[in-house]
């Protein structure tokens, strides 16, 4: 490796920097700053402004899960702009490059504009949307009465109508509504509710002392939480990146520091060892806690130096920056993770997520100012209670088809093992699968071994796949392609944002012969003979959520600038939703399901042998998954991916910058352009995930760059059954 | 007269193109012809790398080298606003600004047959509202203001925080600083 040693030779970007006026020049004057004009452009001056008044109508960006609050711009019919809206807490009337890039959602010249059903001989048709219900209806209720309702699975994301689509499985009978959560957050939220009972955001803007492992706030992008930490770092907050390659923020935050792939927990447990050797903890956050003896038995051999040998950081910069954080508690927090080596890219991110939560506890930073803060309870009724939805059809107790919740996967439940899909597919066990649906999510190019699972869906009775655009998954497998209204075109169920209660509405009228996901669901339902279970709207669904609040929609619709109506404050729970009620350093719920009581060191489940590379992938801050590649603005700021990979290694491999490289994991090849850099540990190749489209109706991203997914083998890592992506060995060549 | 100016803090900069976009959104313009380009450049070896990433555009100098060279007077520097502006009626496209322009901060329009670049926005400034990528930029990396006014909130965060423009020794005197 040779990166012991890394934190003593870190730079500060202000020193790297001092007095190097005459080095930024040169860097300025580099060519690359000439640039291609390109056809069809038109001047932009003669395209100012107009200054007719336009139509703003607020709703909420859906381009992440962030949900920040917007205003359409309106001309005409036509949407002409989108904006951040300067009264929602989450944008503070800011917004990113995607969120700004929505309107293209709508007008993507390769939209879905019809239903489609695939014909005898593979191609699309279009077909009426009451023929497709009927056909989609009578097959689900064949299936149903001959294999049982457990052989449909719905997978989905971003789960905006979760209930809904819950309520149509549950009155369906099967127990497999199916979340994207292991191929992102399963190993955090399991880490986190075993330690907290709840996953905790942190107060950004307050914060003193931040320290990331492997999340990138700007890279896969959160709005409120990067002006929240920029808010902080104008206040002098001190910002620390541990992260394998150079990421966008690691190339922002105040120090970098490599760190080996996959044992970020090796300088967890041994940050906790300073704090409790060098006796940097107090008393009241020992209080909150259960199980300190036992963490500080199970840290005694997690020295810096143990730590240094494992990770490739030094042991003295393992020391200050534990230091640093004590000092600054309780205004310091590690970041709980969301996507990265907590959210489940290895082995071993349930211990990760778990030591982090340890660490966060013994700094005393829980409901502090600049530290960690649990989420406020929902101001919105249970739906339990609503009236209008009674009967509540009762969730079906068969187990499900990839067992979480069950006894092998207990700590999964409500996040799924949707990679388990091919390999049920293939042995028909634990029951025969015979139906998918898929809302919103990409499957074959955002679960493992996407080729496999396409292989896997084809030999399905049904597939049907609701998306507003020709997604790798429909064009491959799909019988047939729903499409929906985008967000700027449907209402959407009140939402909670900001401790705000905010209505997600249309913008315009859908411009094509689409559907909101409700009517879908509505209509599929009566088709399959279930229509008793939704019998009402999604606009009588909004007034019933409302009605208990003293609210209607139309309070929250009815502004021309809007001012979204605070919720009633959030009652915080008076005692952890922990056995103990208390912080879990020992978690009883990690015992129960075969587990260590406190976090112990894990290693990694794989480990490059110097003629490999580990594969990590990440997000990038213009594009969300497969979803924006196609939109011509984002496709403009990053058309394909590329492969990370440090010139030493490409060097040795023949490989020069923007070479076409084959990287080969054991499940599958994907071809891309190299990119050397020093900002990647030597021993791992890095690719931005989302790309390698294999949909030809997305002109614009068909066959642009390589997908990360289709290279990960299926695995399940321990306790949270997330899809551990990083574990993935690959071989790089030349293509010549 | 006033001489607009703006402060771009890399230190807050999320590198996110939110204000590429914002621009190429406001004005209409085809993908990939916004005034604004994130450009990066990595130095050091590992593990000593720094990356800067610096978003790149149109410097409004005071001194411009693509008013002096350009044949018809279509790009000229506004003494009301101290913004470089093109008159398209008069820009025949022979893009010796382009040329001239040390920071590459300008490209030609196909369709047009005409150069173009940022405007600083000064339709919008002049409504009292802030140019689309100030106003878009998550990170507040971005201040604008008057130059000319040593009050002003972007002149005052300029001298705190010791902003540079880029290639100060070419005497062009940009109207674009950076914290770095």
């Amino acid at each position: 490796m040779g990166n012991a040693g890394v934190g003593e030779r870190r730079i500060s970007r202000r020193r790297f920097l001092a007095g190097s006026g005459a080095a930024v020049a040169g860097l300025a004057l580099a060519g690359s700053l000439a640039r291609r004009a390109r056809p069809g452009g038109r001047a932009w001056a003669a395209s100012a402004p107009p200054s007719a008044p336009e139509k703003l109508v607020p709703s909420i960006c859906q381009m992440c899960s962030t949900h920040c609050g917007i205003l359409v711009h309106v001309r005409d019919g036509k949407i002409t702009r989108i904006t951040g809206n300067p009264e929602d807490p989450v944008s503070r009337g800011r917004l990113c490059a995607r969120g700004q890039a929505g309107l293209q959602v709508v007008y993507d010249p390769d939209r879905l504009r019809q239903p489609l059903r695939r014909d005898a001989s593979g191609a699309f048709r279009p077909v009426s949307w009451e023929q497709a219900f009927r056909e989609i209806g009578a097959k689900l209720a064949e299936l149903r009465s001959k294999e049982g309702p457990q052989a449909l699975v719905w997978l989905t994301h971003p789960e905006v109508l979760a209930s809904w689509e819950q309520r149509f499985l549950n009155a369906y009978g099967s127990p497999n509504w199916t979340p994207h959560a292991p191929t992102c957050y399963s190993s955090r939220n399991v880490g986190w509710l075993a330690t907290l009972g709840a996953v905790p955001s942190g107060d950004y803007a307050n914060t003193r002392y931040y320290v990331s492992f492997g999340r990138g706030i700007n890279d896969g992008i959160s709005n409120p939480q990067v002006q929240g930490l920029m808010t902080a770092r104008r206040h002098g907050a001190h910002l620390v990146a541990f992260d394998p390659r150079l990421s966008g923020f690691a190339s922002l935050a105040d120090e970098w520091v490599p760190v080996r792939p996959g044992t970020d927990l090796a300088v967890v447990l041994a940050m906790i060892h300073v704090l409790i050797a060098e006796r940097l903890v107090r008393p009241e956050a020992v209080a909150q806690t259960v199980g300190f003896e036992e963490l500080a038995r199970a840290v005694a051999p997690y020295t810096p130096d143990w730590a240094a040998e494992k990770s490739g950081v030094d042991a003295a910069t393992i020391t200050r920056i534990a230091r640093g954080l004590a000092a600054a508690a309780p205004a310091a927090f590690v970041d709980p993770g969301w996507h990265g080596p907590q959210g489940g890219m290895y082995w071993n991110g349930v211990a990760l997520t778990r030591a982090t939560a340890c660490l966060n506890a013994l700094l005393g930073n829980l409901g502090q100012k600049g530290g960690l803060k649990l989420p406020g309870a929902s101001p919105l009724p249970d739906e339990k209670s609503l009236a209008l939805l009674q009967p509540i059809p009762e969730a079906p107790k068969l187990p499900r088809f990839d067992g979480a919740g069950g006894p092998e996967w207990p700590l999964a439940k409500g996040m799924g093992r949707a990679q388990a899909l091919p390999e049920v597919i293939e042995s028909g066990k634990p029951y025969p699968v015979r139906a998918v649906v898929v809302y919103h999510t990409n499957p074959v190019r955002a679960y493992p071994d996407g080729d496999r699972l396409v292989r896997a869906l084809r030999k399905l009775d049904l597939v049907v796949v609701i998306d507003h655009q020709m997604s790798d998954t429909a064009w491959t497998a799909a019988d047939y392609v729903l499409p929906e209204s985008t967000y700027l075109e449907r209402l959407g169920p009140v939402q909670v944002s900001g401790g705000n209660l905010v209505l997600p509405q249309p913008a315009i009228p859908p411009i094509y012969d689409t559907l909101g996901e409700d009517e879908i669901l509505r209509r599929l339902a009566q088709a399959t003979g279930l229509g008793a279970a939704f019998g009402y709207t999604l606009e009588e669904y909004n007034a019933a959520l409302l009605a208990p609040l003293g609210l209607r929609p139309a309070d929250l619709a009815e502004r021309e600038v809007p001012l979204p109506v605070r919720a009633p404050a959030a009652a915080q729970p008076a005692a952890l939703k922990t056995p103990s009620g208390k912080i879990e350093l020992a978690s009883s719920a990690m015992v129960q399901a075969g587990g260590p009581a406190v976090p112990v060191w894990e290693p990694p489940l794989v480990e490059p042998d110097g003629g490999n590379f580990r594969l990590i992938t990440g997000h990038v801050p213009m594009h969300t998954h497969t979803s924006t590649e196609n939109l011509a603005y984002l496709h403009a700021l990053m058309p394909e991916n590329q492969l990370w990979i440090h010139p030493s290694r490409a060097r040795a491999l023949g490989i020069a910058e923007g070479d076409l490289v084959e990287v080969r994991s054991e499940v599958a090849s994907q071809r891309l352009k190299a990119h050397l850099t020093e900002g990647i540990v030597p021993e791992a190749v890095w690719m931005a995930h989302g790309f390698g489209c294999i949909s030809p109706a997305q002109r614009l991203a068909y066959g642009k760059g390589a997908s990360d997914a289709v290279l990960t083998p299926v695995r399940s890592a321990p306790y949270s059954g997330a899809c551990a992506a990083a574990e993935t060995l690959v071989t790089v060549r030349k293509v010549v | 007269m006033a001489r607009y100016g703006m402060l771009i803090d890399l230190t807050l900069c999320a590198q996110c193109s939110a204000c590429t976009v914002a621009c190429e959104a406001l004005y209409g313009l085809p993908a990939g012809e916004s005034g604004v380009h994130l450009r990066s450049f990595e130095t050091g070896r590992f593990p000593a790398v720094q990356r800067i990433t610096l978003p790149v555009q149109c410097m409004h100098c005071q001194e411009p080298p693509c008013v002096q060279v350009c044949p018809t007077g279509a790009t000229y520097r506004d003494p009301a606003t101290g913004t470089v502006q093109m008159d398209y009626e008069r820009c025949v496209g022979c893009r010796y600004c382009m040329t001239a322009c040390p920071y590459g901060a300008r490209q030609f329009d196909e369709a047009q047959g005409t150069v173009a670049k940022c405007v600083f926005c000064t339709s919008r400034v002049e409504q009292g509202l802030q140019p689309a990528c100030v106003e878009t930029c998550i990170g507040q990396a971005r201040l604008f203001g008057n130059l000319g006014d040593p009050t002003s909130e972007v002149s005052r965060a300029i001298a705190e925080r010791k902003a540079v423009p880029l290639h100060p020794e070419l005497g062009t005197q940009p109207s674009v600083f950076y914290v770095f």
